[in-house]
């Protein structure tokens, strides 16, 4: 079967771009409010722990890492490695996920989630900053798990000679995608745990 | 005969440096993107100390700009942008440059209004 692999590596860099776009808008957003409430972002923003955002930092760079590592080995003719390498970045994606839900847990233990008496009774600012926390960590909690899920079923069709080294686009562009996730969260990091304004 | 004299090419000498060629040149690309992680992490590691410090309103600055820099490596080394077509980078860098612009237009439209 004929496969364009120039045009499928065009389409998925137009796809990741309007990703990249949708995010964009977000931090405007989060721009916008956190000019308009600085004292309160600031007083919102003291309250997430940096340990589990620097750990969140490391766990997606160091998958970021993996991947890059599966596409050279995959193309170098180590399939076997490639497949290990990609076992490692699916590890530590759930690892990831399993961080933030110890931090959502946490936060929704004190009553701070959408919606939440305790939440809505602080100042206009401070919910302003959840909600955005949670819209934003949620939707790229989402793209890590649609990434991680794509990242299985390319380790698998690798295991089956479907993704081989000449024939490694699937895995190019699944790699593309979880290294936009890791982009994203790249941004995101500073933003809510770093940036007090 | 003398030493200096360049091996007789045959069909089958170029078979191993043709074969040990992309292992070298696979394992030349693992060590740079080890060491472009371990930028990420010493460049994650400045954004915290960073963090520590009292920038003031160039705090933002700051990170942004580190994050900048370590969203640059990941995408000009791990998501291979060096090696893509001209256009590619230039739609990667727009999106970039749009979202700043209108950054920079909505801070000055709170800021000033």
């Amino acid at each position: 079967m004929h496969q364009d692999h120039a045009g499928s590596r065009f389409g998925m860099w137009i796809f990741l771009l309007s990703e990249l776009l949708l995010f964009g808008a977000l931090f405007l957003m989060y721009g916008f409010y956190a000019s308009r409430y600085p004292g309160e972002f600031s007083h919102a923003a003291k309250s997430l722990s940096v340990i589990h955002g620097t750990t969140n930092t490391v766990v997606l760079l160091t998958s970021s890492l993996l991947v890059a590592l599966a596409v050279i080995r995959l193309k170098s003719g180590a399939a076997r490695n490639a497949i290990w390498n990609l076992s490692g970045a699916l590890l530590l994606a759930l690892t990831f996920l399993g961080i933030k839900a110890v931090e959502w847990g946490a936060k929704f233990h004190h009553g701070i989630y959408p919606g939440a008496p305790e939440l809505l009774a602080r100042p206009k600012g401070e919910i302003v900053f959840f909600n955005l926390y949670y819209v934003i960590t949620g939707l790229h909690a989402i793209h890590v798990i649609i990434g991680a899920t794509v990242l299985a079923i390319v380790a698998l069709m690798i295991h089956r000679g479907r993704v081989t080294a000449g024939e490694p686009t699937t895995l190019e562009n699944s790699g593309l995608y979880w290294h936009l996730v890791d982009v994203i969260w790249i941004y995101v990091f500073p933003l809510f745990y770093l940036v007090v304004p | 005969m003398s030493s200096d004299t360049p091996p007789i090419a045959t069909p089958n000498a170029p078979a191993k440096p043709a074969a040990a060629k992309p292992a070298a040149n696979a394992a030349q690309q693992l060590s740079t993107a080890i060491g472009i992680w371990l930028y990420l992490l010493a460049l994650t590691g400045l954004t915290v100390l960073g963090s520590l410090v009292h920038f003031g309103h160039l705090a933002i600055v700051v990170c942004l700009g580190i994050a900048s820099t370590k969203a640059c490596l990941v995408g000009w080394h791990f998501m291979e942008l060096k090696h893509e077509e001209p256009l590619v980078g230039r739609l990667f860098v727009g999106a970039f440059a749009l979202i700043g612009i209108l950054l920079i237009i909505l801070l000055f439209d709170v800021w000033f209004r």
